[in-house]
């Protein structure tokens, strides 16, 4: 016969609770373990007080805490290896960024190999979840709805990146992905709350939920701006901008990094947008040296009105460019001011094709020019 | 202080207190715990996480105590690789689980029961050469 009361359990209940043991199959047995410790000590004489307060000085405020996280690691281990990978990819993502905004061949293909690893993260996060025996519908809906996500990030980035005359196709895939990464996020989360089984685990979805909702809201804005025929550097930097600056900074602080779903949506959301507009990243960013030159294009006898654009790539940059609109400034005169690093050749030519300038260079027949853009720099049209 | 939170995250920083043994370095001890609860339970129909702490408490002649960050992170990655099957009980008021060997468990418990016998063999072999077939009780 126990020589605790009922009262004396729920106090030791609460009290390992509050010391952070939430975990249910955990919790109840080392219920059981110190209470039998607790009756020992009573047995020799010691109140229930002074013995609770002897126990639990052994395990200490931590303690259980941390048998709970040890216990989590060792059922988890796939899922800490996935964070490890997720290391990798935001080593592999501001690697690439780096590369990007200095120009330096390459950044195209790590960009891609971090996007692959975004969408390898999903598949086996989408495996975990189909094989996840406690809600075996909603997981499986939820695992095909990860499965065919990062199918098309892939798909859609490659289609836009490298098949230039499907580049629209492309990015429409890539807009689906996005769209679809967001949703997936946000609908994991909410989920998760009603099925949370601690206060702590609820807060955390709770901020999951949230930080998936605005980075989709903001999507969705971006597509609907996008799609009104509005210039879209507003949401690129403001959805790039969030997701480096706030999101990942408080899935670092919390610690809730270690959601894979999550942090994959917050590091593919900003190297997507990051390279949505490359070409006004560059302009704008750069960490070398840089000048400023403002280009000329003029045109002797003015005989159009659209717009031209220029196609510039860098000499050692060959097989990627930009393509800049230039701004009218009176007929037959357009000028752009460019931000440009270092004293470097550049390639260009203008156009009046709206088309991706890739599918013109595999049209064309094109005669790159080649000028210093040291200083302002002038250049006349012949048509 | 935003920064130190960030590191620890990152790096995994726990406070390292995986079990607590009076005499026995636990760096000595460690890869040594699951054959030792396995050995148990190989020779008992089913334990409870107490009962297994102090058998091992009693066997070693206190030189070993389990606490319970030794113990039950390893029952639960027992249960989760289908290794032993657990019943619930109440008793006083309070959930009971036992724990008790699958054949897998069987199969795994003889196995990881012969490495560490010849562990120990060899180690002997290395402290006092000559003495070679001795074997360590576990």
């Amino acid at each position: 016969m126990s020589c605790l009361t009922e009262e004396n359990i729920q106090f030791i209940l609460e009290d390992i609770e509050r010391r952070g043991l939430n975990y249910k199959g955990l919790k109840e047995e080392v219920l059981d373990h110190i209470c039998i410790d607790v009756e020992a000590g009573i047995l020799e004489g010691l109140s229930f007080e002074q013995a609770y307060k002897k126990i639990s000085g052994e395990f200490g405020e931590y303690g259980l805490q941390e048998i709970q996280e040890n216990t989590i690691f060792i059922l988890n281990y796939k899922f800490i290896l996935m964070k490890r990978a997720l290391y990798i990819l935001l080593i592999f993502a501001v690697y690439a960024i780096l590369h990007r905004t200095n120009h330096l061949q390459g950044a195209g293909w790590l960009i891609a190999l971090s996007l692959t690893f975004v969408s390898v993260l999903l598949i086996i996060f989408s495996h975990g979840l189909y094989k996840d025996k406690r809600r075996p519908v909603w997981n499986r809906f939820l695992a095909l709805y990860g499965y065919t996500t990062s199918f098309l990030i892939i798909t859609g980035h490659i289609i836009w990146w490298k098949f230039y005359q499907y580049s629209k196709i492309g990015m429409i895939l890539t807009i689906i992905s996005i769209t679809a990464y967001g949703t997936l996020c946000l609908i994991y989360y909410l989920s998760n709350i009603k099925v949370s089984e601690n206060k702590s685990e609820k807060k955390k979805n709770k901020i999951l939920s949230v930080i998936s909702a605005i980075n989709l809201l903001l999507v969705v804005f971006d597509i609907i701006w996008l799609f009104t025929g509005h210039p879209n550097n507003i949401f690129v930097i403001i959805i790039a901008g969030f997701n480096l600056f706030i999101a990942l900074p408080i899935l670092l602080i919390t610690g809730y990094f270690k959601e894979i779903l999550i942090t994959s949506l917050v590091i593919f959301y900003f190297i997507v947008y990051f390279r949505a507009l490359p070409g006004y990243i560059t302009d704008k960013i750069n960490f070398s040296q840089e000048y400023q030159v403002t280009l000329y294009v003029k045109q002797e006898k003015p005989k159009i009105n659209t717009p031209p654009y220029i196609i510039v790539r860098w000499q050692q940059f060959k097989n990627e460019g930009n393509k800049i609109e230039l701004n009218k400034e009176q007929d037959g005169l357009w000028i752009k001011t460019l931000r440009i690093e270092g004293k470097k050749n550049i390639h260009y030519f203008i156009s009046q094709d709206k088309r991706d300038y890739r599918v013109l260079l595999e049209e064309n027949d094109i005669n790159w020019n080649v000028m210093k853009l040291n200083s302002d720099t002038t250049i006349y049209l012949s048509y | 202080m935003y920064i130190l939170k960030i590191y620890i995250n990152i790096f995994d920083i726990y406070r390292n207190n995986i079990y607590i043994c009076t005499m026995i370095r636990k760096d000595l001890l460690k890869g040594t715990l699951k054959p030792i609860i396995l050995k148990l339970l190989s020779e008992n129909d089913r334990m409870y996480g107490y009962e297994i702490t102090l058998r091992v408490k009693e066997l070693s002649a206190e030189k070993i105590q389990l606490s319970y960050g030794g113990l039950y992170p390893i029952l639960h990655k027992l249960e989760a690789n289908g290794e032993v099957l657990t019943e619930t009980e109440i008793i006083d008021n309070r959930v009971r689980k036992y724990y008790y060997l699958t054949k897998k468990g069987k199969r795994t418990a003889d196995k990881h029961i012969k490495e560490l016998e010849e562990f120990v063999n060899t180690i002997r072999m290395i402290l006092k050469p000559g003495t070679t077939h001795s074997i360590c009780p576990v």
